[in-house]
């Protein structure tokens, strides 16, 4: 049964049609051959069941946030503070794209929406001051890869809705982790900064920064207001999406870069992406059902539980895989895939199912910056007019990479830094 | 013919549009309501629920259309240029098939449930359900006479073994 679940998708993703729909072949395909005893209602049902859940009404509420705040002008603010406090260092601009980027990531929850911001703005910049294309582009694809890390993070909601664990905790646990990735960015921003001399902004004076700081106070504050509310109880994780939706849209237009017609077209675009990701999520809810029937789950649990005694290992087995399927899949394909494979494997093996949340988004996420998949580089070349293959011919993203994977071992082996912050303001 | 299936698609989209602009203003009402004027809206959950499963399945359509939807391979350029003309028939009709099969049994679900009540606005359940069907039937329609369903509007991911689709994570 899961051997022709798997040969019909594959075949079908081969020749091109969208995953969703392979799996959906698939799993009507499989329930007619093998569960005939069964009505096909049921498929319809668990495909209507998934998408049907309050806590995705995130979803498309943090997808227009990010639109929004695209919108509305507070990405300029944000790059000019950040512009303010770290340009004056050497490689100052480099240190710009990770401040920018830890604070645009609380208030957007997608990194590719923070790639085309930061890209347009920050690519050209440093073109400009003379730091070398593959640098200035694999720099942004990288940060904005802390979008779908630090909170709000769509990756997160989809994640809590698949596994029905707290997207309020799952938000909180992203803090830390996504700190400690944006320090080693920083590290990796100065060793390049002094081999290749990059340049740095003159400081501008305290009055020129306080200006800057009050001129980009409204978005500064937006992830305090997120953390603050969801912590004391004013409204849920899902709610939060409105309420930034509602922020970045009032923000917008008392920078008097917001029209109407903008946001109808924020509105527009959010239903798209809304429509993919939920479907697919849906439809990726039958061949849970179906490999749960089949018992897969508990089989690859008995298989990576015999192949080591010891729980590091087989952490490190799932981190490979991740890793290594990341360079093929982008990371909603690759959390619909595997998500369901996975976590009963970690609640047989008695992990905490915050920390293995995290390990599995980190993974997904350095997915997303490195080629031949990297959709972060794709996007941030896009909109720069850098051309893809500089940044995938040069060995430049790859320490950023390799940063990353750093990360993502310390948050693996030091799991306090993931589960301390939401156990501590929420409870276990 | 195409201009008809572009404006269909275009009112599709302005409709699911109006419905998120919906939920933010509701959820919003409620926030304001429960916490400055101790006056919770009750039935939110259950009309965020039922605006988000419209645009999901009707964004899903649209989506097919605009061959957005996630895909692991971009065929084009991958196979020899025989089998590579037919590749656009053959997901066509996977798209379609899988479409209709699904609307067939959405429909049949969402009749079942049409007895059943919603706990707190009493609506049938089975108007929820209908976003199923609905938006499988708008897949199969767009599959049949929709865009080019290999080739994606946004230019990132065009190209040979790129992947398609995955522009939120």
């Amino acid at each position: 049964m899961i051997a022709t679940l798997t040969l019909i998708s594959v075949a079908l993703v081969f020749i091109g049609v969208p995953l969703a729909f392979a799996m959906g072949a698939a799993s009507l395909t499989v329930f007619t051959i093998f569960l005939p005893h069964l009505p096909m209602e049921v498929v319809a049902q668990r495909i209507f069941a998934a998408a049907d859940k309050y806590s995705l009404a995130a979803v498309p509420l943090f997808i227009l946030a990010g639109e929004l705040m695209n919108w509305g002008g507070l990405t300029t603010r944000l790059v000019d503070f950040s512009r303010a406090i770290v340009g004056w260092i050497r490689g100052g601009l480099g240190y710009v794209t990770v401040v920018t980027a830890v604070l645009l990531s609380g208030i957007s929850g997608s990194g590719t929406a923070d790639a085309a911001a930061l890209g347009k703005i920050l690519i050209p910049a440093m073109r400009k001051q003379g730091y070398d294309d593959a640098f200035a582009a694999s720099l942004v694809a990288s940060s904005v890869a802390l979008g779908p890390i630090i909170p709000p993070s769509i990756v997160m909601v989809v994640y809590a809705a698949m596994t029905n664990i707290s997207t309020g905790k799952l938000f909180l646990a992203g803090i830390i982790p996504g700190l400690v990735i944006a320090a080693f960015f920083m590290v990796l921003v100065m060793i390049f900064s002094i081999i290749r001399r990059y340049p740095r902004d003159r400081w501008g004076g305290f009055r020129f920064a306080t200006k800057a700081f009050f001129d980009a106070i409204g978005a500064i504050v937006a992830p305090l207001i997120i953390i603050v509310g969801m912590v004391g109880g004013y409204f849920g994780a899902t709610e939060a999406g409105a309420v930034i939706c509602t922020y970045a849209a009032v923000l917008g237009f008392l920078y008097r870069e917001m029209t109407w017609q903008k946001m109808f077209d924020a509105c527009k675009d959010t239903v798209l992406s809304t429509g993919v990701i939920l479907f697919a999520i849906a439809v990726a809810a039958s061949i849970s059902w179906i490999m749960a029937v089949g018992g897969l789950p508990q089989t690859i649990a008995q298989f990576l539980i015999s192949m080591s005694d010891y729980r590091d290992s087989i952490l490190l087995l799932v981190i490979g895989i991740l890793l290594f399927l990341g360079l093929f899949l982008d990371g909603i394909s690759l959390m619909v895939i595997l998500v369901p494979v996975f976590v009963p494997v970690a609640t047989a093996l008695g992990l905490d199912q915050l920390h293995f949340a995290m390990v599995i988004i980190l993974c997904i996420t350095v997915g997303a910056i490195h080629p031949p998949v990297g959709m972060f580089v794709y996007v941030a070349c896009q909109v720069s007019g850098v051309p893809v293959s500089t940044v995938t011919k040069s060995i430049t993203i790859w320490w950023f990479v390799l940063a990353m994977i750093l990360a993502v071992l310390v948050c693996t082996f030091v799991p306090e830094l993931v589960v301390w912050l939401p156990y501590a303001l929420l409870g276990k | 013919m195409a201009r008809v299936v572009d404006r269909i698609a275009n009112w599709v989209l302005t409709f699911c549009a109006l419905l998120v602009a919906a939920m933010v203003v509701l959820i919003m009402a409620d926030i304001v309501g429960r916490n400055l004027l101790q006056m919770s809206i009750t039935s939110t959950g259950e009309v965020t629920q039922l605006l988000q499963v419209y645009t999901a399945f009707l964004g899903a359509s649209v989506a097919v259309h605009r061959a957005m939807h996630f895909r692991i391979f971009n065929p084009e350029g991958l196979y020899p240029i025989r089998i590579r003309a037919s590749l656009p028939v053959a997901v066509r009709v996977v798209i379609t098939v899988v479409s209709l099969v699904f609307a067939y049994y959405g429909i049949k679900l969402a009749i079942a449930q049409m007895s059943q009540l919603s706990p707190t606005l009493q609506l049938p359940y089975g108007l929820f359900y209908v976003s199923l069907p609905l938006g499988c039937l708008l897949s199969a329609f767009f599959a049949l006479f929709g865009g080019h369903v290999l080739r994606p509007d946004h230019p990132a991911q065009h190209g040979a073994g790129k992947p398609a689709g995955g522009t939120v994570v």
